[in-house]
């Protein structure tokens, strides 16, 4: 796939993107090493005061702390879990994209990280069906920051909301993301692609954003990551909980097969499961459950 | 998800967001304007029963009955026989899947239909399918299910 993007104004928009702080750049780039615990999640956390007060707050807060008072970082992070810790870094640093609304995609603010938070703790539970497995903080990871890519691309496709969505349900274009590709020459996954790796993000986690549609294009190595966070992404869909108007309209890969083992069983006890930690993560986070 | 409602509050409505393969299943009384829904997230309760117990709404076998007994403890008499309620059913939306490997949506209809059967009830009005999700609006005035869908004008059931 060609990996440059011919509209300069796109390409302007990536180049405008915050960069990563190295706290947030480290916690991600462990969770690419299989072998990392809590206490290399503590080191790197402690060298941002920022992000120890918020982690500090939040194992005080109503939900974790059960009247005692969490006042050491390791205490803090231990109580939280490494999930939860990354999604923190993430939402802190790249919070105002995450949340803000899909005007070009009819998503309503907060839309975006529901649906990203959703796709990784699904991500996390299909590591464990894939082949060979894939590790569960990693797909973690991968799923939080599948769509990236949306929060820029929005913008450029203001105003065609419905008209994508009438051509895709007549059956003009494979999906939404063959729509962007189309109109715009490149779909939010490669728009992902480029912001990610522009902040220097492991090699694992570029595949994922840029292949999570088109999850047989990825490097065999990759693939079973990729479609680990290809299924955790329709998912997160059927769950009700996508991005606007692309949401299930989106293709499925049939060749996931070759690389997770989910039978119709093995879907409704993830939905299930995913429902279930994300009522919880959102109530820690933001003391609010899902409606 | 999972949630369920009645209510014989003139004026009042009944909503659930973003339904993708989940399915509302919405049940109305009109001699005791009474209108009740249900989230159905997944066929069976077999895959929890803990769930179940906790939430009967999410599973179309527990759920449906759970909706039945809420509304009968409102006074729709013989209400679990079927005779003068109406069903409308909305959602059970899949991916673009021609295989229908994922089409929980599609396993979550026939569930639904199955358990209304088992009650001696069918839907008079559905909208189930496709790829795309919806915001269902029951009024209870009108017994008038509003459909909404980013992308797309309202429609109604």
């Amino acid at each position: 796939m060609k990996e440059r993007v011919d509209n300069p104004e796109i390409r302007a928009a990536i180049a405008r993107a915050p960069k990563l702080s190295a706290c947030t750049a480290g916690l991600l780039e462990l969770c690419n090493n299989p072998a990392h615990g809590l206490a290399d999640i503590v080191r790197i956390v402690s060298c941002d005061a920022a992000l120890t007060a918020h982690i500090l707050r939040q194992a005080n807060s109503a939900a974790f702390s059960r009247g005692q008072a969490v006042d050491s970082i390791d205490r803090a992070v231990a109580l939280l879990g490494g999930d939860l810790v990354v999604s923190m870094a993430i939402s802190d640093e790249i919070g105002p994209q995450f949340h803000r609304e899909l005007v070009g995609y009819g998503g309503a603010r907060d839309e975006l990280w529901r649906h990203d938070l959703r796709t990784g703790l699904a991500a996390k539970l299909l590591a464990g069906k894939a082949r060979p497995e894939v590790d569960a903080d990693l797909a973690f990871t991968a799923g939080m920051l599948h769509d990236l890519g949306k929060a820029i691309l929005s913008d450029f496709l203001a105003g065609t909301v419905a008209k994508v969505t009438a051509a895709v349900d007549a059956g003009e274009f494979a999906d939404y993301p063959a729509a962007e590709r189309a109109m715009l020459g490149v779909d939010h996954g490669e728009i992902g692609y480029l912001l990610a790796r522009r902040w220097g993000l492991p090699e694992p986690l570029l595949g994922a954003i840029r292949y999570h549609h088109q999850p047989g294009n990825a490097e065999p190595a990759m693939r079973p990551l990729v479609y680990v966070v290809h299924l955790g992404d329709l998912v997160a869909m059927l769950g009700g909980c996508g991005t606007g108007a692309d949401s299930l309209r989106c293709a499925l890969d049939p060749q996931y097969q070759e690389y997770v083992d989910l039978d119709a069983d093995g879907l409704a006890a993830i939905i299930l499961a995913v429902e279930e930690e994300f009522t919880a993560l959102n109530r820690s986070l933001f003391g609010q459950g899902e409606s | 998800m999972g949630d369920l409602a009645a209510s014989n509050v003139p004026g009042t409505a009944l909503r659930t967001f973003g339904l993708g393969s989940c399915v509302a299943v919405v049940i109305l009384h009109p001699a005791t304007q009474t209108a009740g829904m249900v989230h159905v997230a997944l066929p069976h309760s077999s895959v929890s029963p803990a769930k179940a117990v906790k939430q009967p709404g999410y599973f179309a076998d527990t759920g449906i009955p759970a909706l039945l007994r809420l509304m009968a403890g409102m006074g729709c008499q013989r209400c679990d026989t079927g005779r003068g309620m109406i069903v409308k059913l909305v959602g059970g939306a899949k991916v673009l899947d021609p295989n229908s490997l994922f089409d929980i949506g599609k396993r979550n209809i026939l569930a639904v239909r199955k358990v209304l059967w088992s009650f001696g009830m069918g839907p008079i009005a559905e909208d189930v399918g496709g790829s795309f999700s919806r915001t269902v609006t029951v009024s209870l005035d009108t017994g008038r299910v509003n459909i909404s869908s980013p992308g797309k004008e309202d429609w109604q059931i």
